[in-house]
């Protein structure tokens, strides 16, 4: 009998980036896959089981009622959920219907003929289920996502994980800030993680990892009002974190 | 009277179930679904201003978020009346030529080859075939060092914007990429010859074959064309119209009323003769006569196209001397823009009208909502010489011609998510 830990890798609605991105590990995937007991990955295997997991991890958020059923039954399989990537987390780009109108974005979709369908509120699986950890990113970044599975494989518990904003690790990177160039940037306002990817190949951040709690969110609003970046900071904003109470007051 | 349900077809993207009722030996019900949840995201970039449209459209699909985001800033481009530099052109092709190498090597070597092999799992066939799973993960490799390269990130790259790219590859990591592609290439037609090796199912069934044309085989420009018709890209709404269907939450497509076939098979349907001089050598030596009307050598076309692929961005890599460019800047517009690409599974259409920079109106049409009527299609004439089968046997073939199809599910069926009116 193997005593590996039984994984499970399943997914609600999202677009397969997560999963994608964590089988993706080319050099090390053979290796890895033979420190657990694949019991369940539906993107790659035939024969998938519930029952008694280790760990859990969770790709999408639930968008229809049998996917929160989905999510019900593995919590109540698994010891560790972790909720991969922004849809996970807090819905992602799908969460924008959340600060929308809904029935008019439903509408622009539908065809008329359809009655009005009752979606179900979209956000983070821990809207339904008790999640244990949390992975950010639209995707996450791979050598993060890594770094908490060799955590958890070395019997690490409770992992180490990202408490920091974009700015932290952009700044340990040298990069010119473009905020203090009076260009415009969420960096102060997003989980890290990323390695501040985006200001480093030229891109301002646009918060694809999601509000991160200790922001000083106050001053920061204030900053970019000040900046005259006010409209742009809500639409930039309305994207990947629209369930978060800081994000829905600053994008109403 | 025999149901078979199989309410979630595995080792695809996206999510799934197929529900067959037989009745003496006839079928009497059939129908493949989509049951992904709605995303709507032709609803979601209402209103939106067009850098964000590409940053929300690219995760439609992560696979193949590259060619979302291209088609996506090119549709912008289009309305905004922009002409993007023959450098960025080159960019852009090769970083979906890089995701489409990664993405025709996951889908033949760990969904659909232990389908061939008798493996219930690429996990199950790794130990047996350790050479296979690790050429498939050095071609991924390739594939996302490419797209990474180009786009700053393997899945939703973000380097990409309408106007250019906001960071642009060092010449050395070109010559290094190069270098990798030449040493890779026997791997492709390694690829090649092991899918002219599988013993496909003997089935036929001719259908529309459609695929974009640029003077030959296209990724990234020009019109539209199947066997017998030219359509001009911005003109696809006349002849392809999407039907909505109660059981799935992805639309049906149909040409001209009739279902239709989009991907590798389609691609090379129409192309054999404009494919690199190698990917043609290897079309004689195979001894393959196209068209090619059984849908399950789409996987040795998706094999064969590798090959192709590692030739075009061999071209481009060696002639490509990169000067530094800034993104050319938008100005507000008025104005529809369309983008008909190729996705690695098929057609894809961005089709944006923006008024005062925002996006008024959007359609977008993805290569699996194009192929599920054409899948059911061939469902319907494949499954009656199957019905002697086991069930566990018959649940097999169909999810293997489901699969030769590589659907994307995730792609397809963001649009809908419907409750039928009674
Ligand atoms: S978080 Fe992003 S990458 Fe992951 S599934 Fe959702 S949309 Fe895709
Ligand atoms: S560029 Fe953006 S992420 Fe980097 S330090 Fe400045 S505000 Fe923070
Ligand atoms: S910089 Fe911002 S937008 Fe870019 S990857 Fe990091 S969190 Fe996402």
């Amino acid at each position: 009998m193997t005593n590996k830990p039984r994984l499970g890798v399943f997914s609600v609605t999202g677009c397969f980036g997560c999963q994608l991105t964590l089988a993706f590990v080319e050099d090390i995937l053979l290796e890895l896959l033979d420190k657990f007991e694949i019991a369940a990955f539906p993107m790659l295997k035939q024969e998938n089981s519930y029952e008694n997991l280790d760990i859990a991890i969770i790709e999408g958020s639930a968008c229809r009622q049998e996917e929160i059923e989905e999510l019900k039954k593995i919590r109540n399989n698994s010891k560790i959920v972790v909720a991969l990537g922004a849809c996970a987390n807090s819905g992602s780009v799908q969460s924008i219907i959340e600060v929308s109108d809904k029935k008019q974005v439903m509408e622009t979709v539908y065809n008329k003929k359809y009655k009005q369908y009752n979606p179900v509120e979209v956000g983070g699986i821990d809207k339904h289920i008790k999640v244990d950890f949390h992975i950010y990113g639209c995707p996450p970044d791979k050598e993060d996502l890594l770094l908490f599975i060799k955590q958890l494989l070395a019997g690490n518990i409770k992992p180490k994980q990202v408490d920091y904003n974009v700015c932290v690790e952009c700044r340990a990177k040298a990069n010119p800030c473009l905020l203090q160039e009076g260009k415009f940037c969420v960096g102060a306002l997003t989980h890290g993680g990323c390695n501040a990817l985006c200001p480093t190949n030229g891109h301002y951040c646009f918060g694809c990892h999601g509000y991160w709690e200790d922001s000083n969110v106050e001053a920061l609003t204030e900053l970019f009002k000040e900046y005259g970046f006010d409209k742009q900071l809500k639409n930039i904003l309305a994207k990947f974190d629209c369930t978060s109470k800081q994000i829905k007051q600053i994008v109403k | 009277m025999k149901t078979v349900k199989l309410d979630h077809i595995t080792k695809i993207e996206g999510h799934a179930k197929l529900h067959l009722v037989i009745d003496n030996n006839k079928i009497k019900k059939l129908k493949l679904g989509a049951f992904e949840g709605a995303r709507y995201f032709e609803g979601l970039i209402v209103g939106r201003k067009q850098h964000d449209v590409p940053i929300i459209t690219s995760r439609i699909c992560g696979i193949c978020s590259c060619i979302h985001v291209t088609a996506s800033v090119q549709a912008v481009e289009a309305a905004f009346g922009i002409k993007a530099s023959q450098q960025t052109k080159k960019l852009r092709e090769l970083m979906v030529i890089g995701e489409r190498i990664r993405s025709h090597a996951s889908h033949l070597y760990l969904f659909a080859l232990p389908d061939y092999l008798g493996f219930e799992s690429s996990i199950a066939m790794a130990p047996k075939h350790k050479k296979e799973v690790n050429q498939a993960l050095e071609l991924i490799k390739l594939g996302n060092n490419i797209v990474t390269t180009i786009g700053a990130r393997e899945m939703h790259p973000v380097a990409t914007v309408p106007g250019g790219f906001t960071a642009l590859p060092k010449q050395e990591e070109l010559s290094n990429l190069l270098k990798r592609l030449k040493q890779q290439r026997k791997q492709a037609i390694s690829t090649a010859k092991l899918f002219a090796s599988l013993d496909y199912p003997e089935f036929e069934n001719k259908t529309q074959y459609l695929a974009l044309d640029d003077n030959g085989y296209s990724n990234i420009s020009g019109n539209i064309v199947s066997q017998d018709q030219k359509i001009n890209s911005d003109d696809y709404l006349k002849h392809i119209t999407e039907k909505i269907i109660e059981y799935s939450t992805a639309k049906f497509s149909t040409l001209n009323k009739k279902p239709f076939m989009v991907g590798s098979l389609a691609r090379l349907n129409n192309h054999f003769n404009t494919v690199s001089k190698d990917t043609q050598k290897l079309i004689e030596k195979f001894d393959l006569q196209f068209p090619i009307h059984n849908p399950f050598y789409n996987n040795l076309c998706q094999a064969l196209e590798m090959v192709h692929h590692f030739d075009e961005a061999t071209e481009i890599l060696e002639n490509l001397k990169i000067k530094p460019e800034q993104p050319a800047e938008l100005k507000n517009k008025s104005g529809r823009g369309v983008s008909a690409v190729e996705a690695p599974r098929g057609l894809l259409f961005h089709d944006y009208t923006f008024e005062n920079g925002k996006i008024k109106h959007a359609n977008i049409i993805t290569p699996t909502a194009q192929n599920l009527n054409n899948l059911e299609f061939d469902l319907w004439k494949y499954v009656p010489a199957l019905l002697k089968l086991s069930e566990p046997e018959l649940k097999f073939e169909i999810e293997k011609l489901i699969r030769a199809y590589d659907p994307c599910f995730s792609c397809s069926a963001h649009f809908l998510q419907l409750k039928l009116e009674r």
